[in-house]
């Protein structure tokens, strides 16, 4: 591990290996996919934890994500500003949660966070149209989207509030076995 | 009392429609006759006691809307100390921790996954906190620094649970709080120092067990590494799964998973009946290769470990006995050969229950009637990474969804008489062609066996021709089981489904159906015909047809795709676009795989190495298949529930398939007499004889237990009644939980929806009553606070009527609280309640009777001395105060005391306001 050990500290390492769900190489494989995007920016050194963010047309540009329509609301519900600047941290917890081993719930709070895309908290309807849009590039007419949405609300909303909180999406999640597999980006 | 009046309150299916509810919510009635306020927290109440009862782990769950309750309930009446109270109790954190806890309660876990559970929540408190500080908390004028204490109060808790926990229980519980990695990392710093800190009085064990893991880890690092470069095609399935998204990579999983399966048991045969059999000198191969072998298993190979015949009987002492080394243990290849063979099996059974148990639970438990639009909705495929592939994926969604659209549009038609008994003949018509070729082909089989094994000089198999006739019995089964799917698929053109699902398990059903039948006649076959016509070493010449079936099946797969997909493909492109590029059939090619695996385990009593031909076979099958999916397929247009469609493959994997094989192998163990001229059990009457006599030829000291074991369980036929008896019962246990959960699903569902709207209707008052207090404020307060005072006395004195009890002192809620609840609770329940159901709800509410009439005194009441100075105008004027109907019980709902307590607390602010001037 000769010069491994001079990107990040064994302390750091651990700290990761306990915050995520990742092993240390992974770890350091990461480190070099981020280190990949921006060579200028991103130093070889981490042990000193510098504060380097990377901006979201940069993380998006990776193959992994590039051809995803939802690839921008990812590293924006990632990104602890919220703008999309990613720093290693995040970057690290984006693959974290979308990787094969994070348990449904957690993925499900990400999922949620993703597909709220006006972070109201509530998927609500103009979500659903975004969503819808994305899905289908635009194809389906507007009063089929219109259609679609109140379809999709009346069957999951349980409390009848017009809109779905985390709750009823995290039940209709449960519902939908192939969740956990779709939710999933292998790096 | 009042239900007599108002039919809208009689009426139930009135109480589930959301509209009217809301309508009535804010428009036609009063707000102290809302009933869904005043039960509330009964249905709170009754559900945590029901929780105490039947789940020790619900008692963590504190009730944020209880909290609320209760601290109304600490106020004799002061208004502003209610004001204050709400305050305090009513942070939003807390109501919206309660949120996620009253979903977290219908679960069952074990107290361990509780904690984490409970972890998980309170952080989710913290994590949805951003949003409502911008909305509710402004609107509630809570003051930021409320939220910071709370969040500072819920994280230094955390943290102490953290410390509590063990090394694996922490990291488990860390990487799973929903917060950043920043965040995550500093609440990991915040333990280790706790701990560090805390160190001498924190159990040594504890500490040692802690750094055990970190030791183990670091250790285990290397080994895992070793095991990820291990980890086959990694980069090949993540390929595919970019290319052509999670259904299709599930038949490559399957593959692999297979591959493991065989991996296994070629590295369990080979170690413990090949390698002692390599150390026997005395038996030894003379024939020559010639290479034609390699496809039929003839000439050399029947002389060689690959096939039964060559075993033998005798132990081995590992090197020629002339050797030193022959001091080893004698090594009984008889019971070598049975108990590997045995066990394989066990062990097979175990691991197939098991994956098939945690696949069914992960995949079908919970997946009820799906909501289709959601599903589609939210259904993206996050692997998916190619434009292409991503552009053919929205194509197929947005047809899906139009298709989803025009049967929503559709009314649901109704078929006439003619047209059932039209369509039912239709599908009789199919299933009669479809069972007539299988028993067809079947036949077909089992005449072509029979000219085989009567047409073959066995003893004269050195020529070249014959050898390769015996070929034809395989050729033919591959050729029906590459042909006559298709034709099955063409069936789809006379029959007609509602639902596709359904064409696609019918198709399922009748692949299945043929491919068991065939293997069933060839077993037939093998166990009767080929045992009862004479041939020298009967398991070697089966072994010999289960082998060239393997491998000529695995030649046929290859054909198959170069003929059907190739060829199709380049049809498809440049002679005829209309036909297209070929789809990647998952099911079948699925059921081809588990045909091959069912070949494979029959197998491999009479060649034990069986397996290995198929790790090669399925290695190549890999490559070959990704590549011609590569090439020439597109992904299958319809959404395809991978998740479930998986689970069924491994229970078809299980049932005919493993079970059938399963038959077989214990027909042969105990009824089908061996050869007597080779193989390990050569001169018994049955292999299990093998056991008899080694239990007889015990005599070592230590080790009657296992000649008890024998006599006493094994041969014991009531041993075995109670044991099925046993399992049975378990499985009767098990059935009646699950009804119950059902049960209990099915009233909690219920009970979330009308929470939903109680919240609704909730939130819809105070909005109300804000704008209304706002305007208030303007107006002439003394004369507003005599109105009100009216309308207090109008309904004291109306609701003691209504209820045929006279006004007491200070209890007035006391009275009346519990009839009203018992008939809220009993309006609430829509008309198409079960019998069942309502007794749930009934012993549901015994639980929350006593509780409730407990409480009441604390419930601050408009009529209590402490409410003297109500304040003015907290009714809005547009509720018709006046209206009969309105009145029921003279209860006072939930949803007006928050109401009062708000207006109350706006009031106070004000004069300190004022005060301040």
């Amino acid at each position: 591990m000769g010069n491994k050990q001079t990107i990040f500290t064994d302390e750091q390492l651990d700290a990761y290996q306990d915050c995520t769900f990742f092993t240390r190489k992974e770890i350091l494989r990461l480190h070099g996919r981020y280190h990949e995007l921006a060579p200028n920016l991103v130093p070889m050194d981490y042990t000193n934890d510098p504060d380097v963010k990377l901006p979201l047309q940069l993380i998006i540009n990776m193959p992994e994500l590039k051809e995803n329509p939802f690839k921008q609301r990812i590293v924006e519900a990632f990104s602890e500003d919220g703008q999309g600047n990613l720093s290693f941290n995040d970057f690290v917890d984006m693959f974290s949660v979308l990787s094969e081993m994070a348990p449904r719930e957690l993925k499900a709070i990400y999922a949620f966070k993703i597909y709220d895309f006006n972070t109201d908290n509530f998927i609500c309807k103009s979500d659903l149209e975004q969503t819808l849009n994305k899905l289908t590039r635009d194809e389906l007419a507007a009063e089929e989207v219109n259609l679609v949405c109140e379809k999709a609300i009346e069957e999951a909303d349980l409390d009848g509030d017009g809109k779905l909180a985390f709750t009823d999406f995290e039940n209709m999640i449960s519902r939908a076995p192939d969740f956990l597999s779709t939710f999933h980006i292998r790096i | 009392m009042s239900r007599q009046t108002r039919d809208g309150v009689l009426n139930p299916a009135y109480h589930d429609s959301e509209t009217l509810q809301m309508g009535r919510g804010s428009a036609q009635r009063p707000p102290q006759q809302n009933p869904y306020g005043s039960t509330e927290r009964t249905y709170d109440e009754g559900l945590q006691a029901s929780g105490r009862q039947d789940w020790d782990s619900a008692e963590h769950i504190p009730m944020a809307s209880l909290a609320g309750g209760q601290s109304w309930d600490q106020q004799p009446g002061g208004l502003s100390n209610a004001g204050y109270e709400w305050d305090s109790a009513s942070d939003p954190g807390g109501a919206r921790a309660g949120d996620f806890r009253e979903q977290e309660r219908p679960r069952l876990r074990t107290k361990r996954s509780s904690i984490l559970r409970q972890l998980r929540m309170r952080n989710s408190s913290l994590f949805f906190r951003g949003a409502l500080s911008s909305s509710a908390l402004g609107w509630l004028r809570l003051t930021a620094e409320d939220t910071q204490d709370k969040t500072a109060q819920e994280e230094q808790q955390l943290i102490i649970e953290l410390v509590a926990m063990s090394f694996y229980d922490r990291v488990r519980a860390i990487r799973q709080l929903p917060v950043s990695l920043h965040e995550k990392k500093q609440i990991r710093k915040r333990v280790l120092l706790e701990k560090t800190s805390k160190k001498g009085r924190i159990n040594w064990y504890m500490d040692c067990r802690d750094n055990f893991y970190l030791f183990h880890r670091r250790c285990s690092t290397f080994v895992t590494n070793a095991y990820h470069t291990l980890q086959l095609w990694q980069g090949g399935l993540k390929d595919i799964g970019g290319k052509f998204g999670s259904s299709i990579l599930s038949y490559f999983l399957f593959i692999k998973w297979l591959l493991m399966f065989s991996i296994f048991s070629f590295l369990v045969n080979f170690g413990f009946i090949t390698v002692p059999q390599l150390f026997d000198r005395d038996t030894v191969n003379n024939g020559t290769f010639k290479g034609l072998e390699l496809l039929t298993g003839e000439g050399y190979f029947t002389q060689s470990v690959l096939f039964y015949g060559f075993y033998t009987n005798k132990s081995v002492t590992g090197g020629s006995s002339s050797n030193s080394t022959g001091s080893l243990l004698p090594y009984d290849m008889q019971l070598a050969y049975f108990f590997t063979i045995s066990v394989y099996f066990v062990l097979c059974c175990l691991s197939l229950v098991y994956s098939a148990a945690s696949s069914f639970h992960k995949n079908f438990m919970s997946a009820s009637e799906l909501s289709r639009s959601g599903r589609l909705l939210f259904s993206w495929d996050f692997r998916v990474s190619n434009d292409k592939a991503v552009r053919s994926r929205q194509k197929n969604l947005s047809t899906q969804l139009k298709e989803l659209l025009s049967e929503h549009l559709q009314q649901k038609l109704c078929m006439t008489f003619d047209e059932r008994i039209k369509r039912f003949g239709r599908h009789l018509l199919a299933w009669f062609v479809s069972s007539g070729l299988a028993i067809g082909c079947s036949a077909a089989v089992y005449f072509l066996c029979l000219y085989n094994v009567n047409s073959s000089p066995w003893n004269n198999r050195s020529d070249l021709t014959k050898e390769a006739s015996t070929l034809l019995l395989p050729i033919v089964v591959s050729l029906i089981n590459l042909i006559v799917p298709l034709l099955y698929s063409l069936l789809r053109n006379i029959e007609f489904f509602t639902f596709p699902r359904h064409e696609l398990y019918t198709l399922i059903l009748r692949n299945v159906i043929l491919k068991m039948s065939i293997i069933g006649v060839l077993c037939y076959y093998w166990l009767d015909k080929v045992v009862n016509c004479g041939i020298p070493c009967w398991e070697t010449f089966v072994g010999g047809d289960i082998y060239r079936l393997v491998v000529i099946d695995f030649f046929f797969c290859l054909f198959a795709c170069f003929f059907g997909e190739f060829l199709h493909k380049v049809i498809g492109t440049r002679f005829f676009p209309r036909l297209g590029v070929p789809e990647f059939d998952i099911a079948r090619n699925v059921l081809d795989l588990i045909y091959a695996q069912t070949l494979a385990w029959i197998g491999i009593y009479f060649s034990p190495l069986l397996p290995l031909i198929q790790i090669i076979k399925l290695f190549l099958m890999f490559y070959v298949k990704k590549f011609s999916l590569m090439q020439n397929c597109h992904p299958p247009q319809r959404s395809w529930r991978a998740a479930q469609m998986m689970t069924i493959f491994i229970l078809i994997l299980f049932f005919p398939s493993y079970v059938g094989v399963l038959i077989t192998i214990a027909v042969i163990f105990w009824r089908i007499t061996p050869s007597s001229s080779c193989g390990p059990f050569r001169g018994l009457n049955v292999p299990f004889d093998v056991i008899a006599n080694w239990i007889d030829s015990i005599t070592l000291p230590g080790s009657q237990w296992v000649v008890w074991i024998y006599n006493n369980l094994i041969q014991s036929v009531l041993f075995f009644f109670i044991l099925t008896l046993l399992v049975l019962i378990l499985i009767y246990v098990y059935y009646q939980i699950v009804v119950g959960r059902k049960k209990l699903i099915a009233i909690l569902r219920d009970h979330i929806a009308n929470e939903g709207k109680d919240k609704a209707f909730l939130l819809e008052k105070l909005k109300k009553l804000q704008s209304q207090s706002m305007s208030s404020l303007y107006q002439d307060p003394s004369l507003e606070a005599m109105g009100s005072k009216q309308d207090i006395q109008d309904r004291e004195v109306r609701g003691s009527n209504q209820n045929g009890t006279p006004f007491e002192g200070t209890f007035p809620v006391q009275l009346r609280r519990a009839p009203s609840l018992q008939e809220t609770s009993n309006r609430r329940q829509p008309t198409s309640f079960s019998g069942e159901r309502q007794s749930a709800r009934d012993a549901e509410r015994e639980y929350v009777l006593p509780n409730v009439l407990q409480e009441p005194q604390q419930q601050p009441w408009p009529g209590a001395p402490g409410f003297q100075q109500a304040p003015p105008n907290y009714i809005p004027p547009d509720y018709p105060v006046d209206d009969d109907s309105s009145m029921e019980g003279g209860t006072l709902p939930v949803s007006d005391a928050l109401a009062q307590a708000l207006w109350a607390r706006r009031q106070a602010e004000d004069e300190e306001e004022e005060g301040r001037y």
